[in-house]
């Protein structure tokens, strides 16, 4: 099993990512997952783990052998609630107290000052760490002091348990150049190490370290709001610098061997997305980012096999000279080593395919009344769901066909949309205008592009005939594929295997795209 | 051949029986050769149109399945065997007498044989129809299982 640890806003939203690649079928069979944050009330947790939830659901109604989707089952560690979200702080307190600074000697106090400042000691604890790394290490520094915690006893005995049978595999992950991830890996990865007491070779460590790929204005952001700009706040100007210092960081700790990785994949984009400036808490909901899928590649391929050689990874787009300042992204800037780029790229377009067509024509199709009158209009559907026993029309796989329905359009499709919303021209990977409305917003299936889901947005590749070969695919595969769980995991394999022909035939260029 | 019309009564005594035989293998040749030609065409056009028809959004799934209408080229065929036979008529047998039954009994012949052969080869050679719309030609056979859904 993998574990993925995720630290701060910007590993919750890798998290994210990472569950779309999931649903995609990129995912490994079992993955347990939780968030450290300090502020779990900031926006994109919230998302997350909203996301968890729909991720289960749909994981719990369509998993099944007859396709790939959504098959990876997520561990939340016996959480009854949900995504769980540890914080090293109690979001009431000041960061000095968390030290216990009253009860400290004077000599300790002295060196408490040498490395914070008046204000960071006076810090409240309720929206996180605010770019501050020097107090989210002090405070994870205490983590072998949460032995007992519910989260932590619980995660170490899986962990201790699983190194007895095969190989554990952890991946942290977080941003280096903010306050919860920069402070995050190192200490834990240290914790995650003194877990196992014997076969410590097969707990395999891995971390992806997130250097800066957005900015903002904290003092932009306070004269448009007229509010007062604490000085504590986190700044986007200290981004390069944080992360320098945390690359000299692991550079320090490799020299002197003292390196607990086997794996730190580095991953960055020089030309940052600018993001509205937030402090904390709900508002903080910064969109997806390329990076972000960078960074779940990497997750799943350490998850997938983790290299050997203990090395460092960096990636960033290729520069690319038709685009003036900024990077691009294709399909072949993805890094991966064990996952293979044309099965990856298959199965995203598959399962885009998948999503586009039920949104735009099977999920309304499955709540036409007419339907119910006529079944033998719709021979994939009289074949294997017209009287059958367990309807697919029946309320509980609505309910099911509905929670797909609602996770295309409320969360993989926006998703992928924020990704490629990027200034420019910059994402290279699908083609954007195949779920936009004629003003440009998200989110309305355009069927004439369902032969055309992959970037660019060609003239000759629009037309609505794959509709209608997806439709012959799926009334062929009626007949072919096997009886699921329930009528919804197998409507969900048939339109898959239909789905997968035709990714085949537009790759071998064999299909006619006209009409 | 004349012996498959044979149900076919002579209209007027006064016809030899010999005329009226020979009368009757002209119009079983002409009455095969319509049929055949017919049925050829309308699959044909039917197998054409049933291709072409495409699935683009839900509604054509539940649209008039208009390649049907194919069949009606029985009525021009049936048109043209009883105009064949109403032409036929008096050269053949040196009377009028009958003529508009004999023309009216052939066209009618010729129509609904070749529209029922050309359905029964229509809901019976699944080739004939794409699979998307296989149970579009003979709704009616697939009625009980559509009540149960």
């Amino acid at each position: 099993m993998t574990t993925l640890i995720c630290a701060g806003g910007s590993g919750t939203r890798v998290l994210e990512a990472v569950l779309h690649l999931c649903a995609a079928g990129l995912g490994p069979s079992d993955l347990r997952t939780f968030v450290i944050d300090p502020d779990g009330s900031n926006g994109n947790v919230d998302k997350t783990r909203k996301l968890v939830n729909r991720y289960q659901e749909c994981h719990e109604a369509f998993k099944t052998d007859g396709h790939p989707f959504f098959r990876t089952k997520i561990d939340l560690l016996k959480s009854a609630q949900g995504l769980r979200v540890w914080s090293p702080v109690d979001k009431t307190q000041k960061f000095k107290s968390l030290l216990n600074y009253s009860d400290l000697s004077p000599a300790q106090k002295d060196v408490v000052h040498l490395l914070l400042t008046e204000s960071e000691l006076e810090m409240p604890m309720n929206v996180g760490f605010r770019g501050h790394p020097a107090l989210g290490a002090a405070a994870l520094a205490l983590l072998p002091l949460y032995k007992q915690d519910p989260l932590w006893s619980q995660f170490a005995q899986a962990i201790t348990s699983e190194v007895n049978e095969r190989e554990a595999r952890v991946v942290i992950v977080g941003s280096v150049f903010g306050g919860t991830g920069a402070s995050t890996i190192h200490p834990l990865v240290r914790y995650l190490r003194s877990l196992p007491q014997i076969n410590k070779d097969k707990l395999k460590v891995g971390a992806v370290a997130l250097v800066p790929y957005f900015r903002f204005s904290a003092s932009e952001a306070a004269a448009e709001g007229g509010t007062a700009l604490a000085e504590e706040a986190a700044k986007s100007e200290w981004f390069a610098l944080a992360s320098r210092s945390a690359a000299e960081y692991y550079e320090h700790l490799r020299t002197q061997d003292d390196w607990d990785f086997d794996a730190m994949y580095w991953l960055g984009d020089d030309t940052p997305l600018r993001v509205d400036y937030c402090i904390g808490g709900p508002q903080q909901d910064n969109p997806a980012h390329f990076v972000d899928l960078l960074a779940a590649c990497a997750c799943l391929d350490f998850s997938a096999s983790p290299p050997t050689a203990k090395a460092c990874y960096y990636s960033g787009p290729e520069e690319a000279g038709d685009v003036p300042d900024g990077n691009v992204l294709s399909w072949d800037d993805i890094p991966m080593s064990a996952l293979d780029r044309d099965i990856v790229q298959e199965r995203l377009h598959r399962f885009q395919l998948v999503g586009a067509a039920h949104l735009g024509f099977y999920g309304p199709l499955l709540r036409d009344p007419r339907l119910g009158a006529d079944p033998h209009c719709v021979p994939w559907y009289f074949d294997r769901f017209a009287g059958a026993s367990a309807e697919l029309s029946s309320k509980e796989n609505q309910d099911r066909v509905e929670s797909l329905s609602v996770y295309f359009r409320e969360n993989y499709f926006p998703w992928w949309d924020q990704i490629h919303s990027t200034e420019h021209d910059r994402m290279r990977l699908l083609n954007r205008t195949a779920w936009l409305d004629g003003n440009g917003k998200p989110l309305q299936i355009q069927m004439n592009r369902l032969g055309n889901l992959l970037y660019p947005d060609a003239v000759a590749r629009r037309g609505f005939n794959p509709v209608d070969k997806l439709f012959d695919g799926v009334v062929r595969s009626a007949a072919g594929v096997a009886g699921t769980t329930n009528p919804s995991a197998t409507y969900l394999a048939m339109l898959s295997q239909a789905a997968a022909e035709l990714v085949e035939q537009e790759n071998s260029g064999s299909i006619k795209r006209g009409a | 051949m004349g012996r498959i019309l044979s149900w076919m009564s002579k209209p007027d005594s006064g016809i030899p029986d010999s005329s009226w035989a020979g009368f009757l293998d002209l119009m079983a040749a002409l009455t095969a050769l319509v049929i055949l030609v017919t049925v050829v065409i309308t699959i044909l056009c039917y197998t054409s149109a049933a291709g072409r028809r495409k699935v683009y959004v839900p509604d054509d799934l539940f649209a008039s399945y208009t390649p049907m209408r194919w069949i009606l080229l029985a009525i021009p065929a049936a048109l043209v065997a009883g105009g064949l036979c109403f032409w036929q008529y008096e050269g053949a047998l040196d009377s009028t007498e009958g003529r508009w039954g004999g023309a009216l009994q052939i066209a009618l012949l010729n129509g609904l044989v070749s529209a029922i052969i050309a359905y029964l080869f229509i809901i019976l050679v699944p080739r004939f129809t794409p699979a998307k719309f296989r149970y579009r030609p003979a709704p009616y056979l697939h009625k009980k299982k559509a009540a149960r859904a």
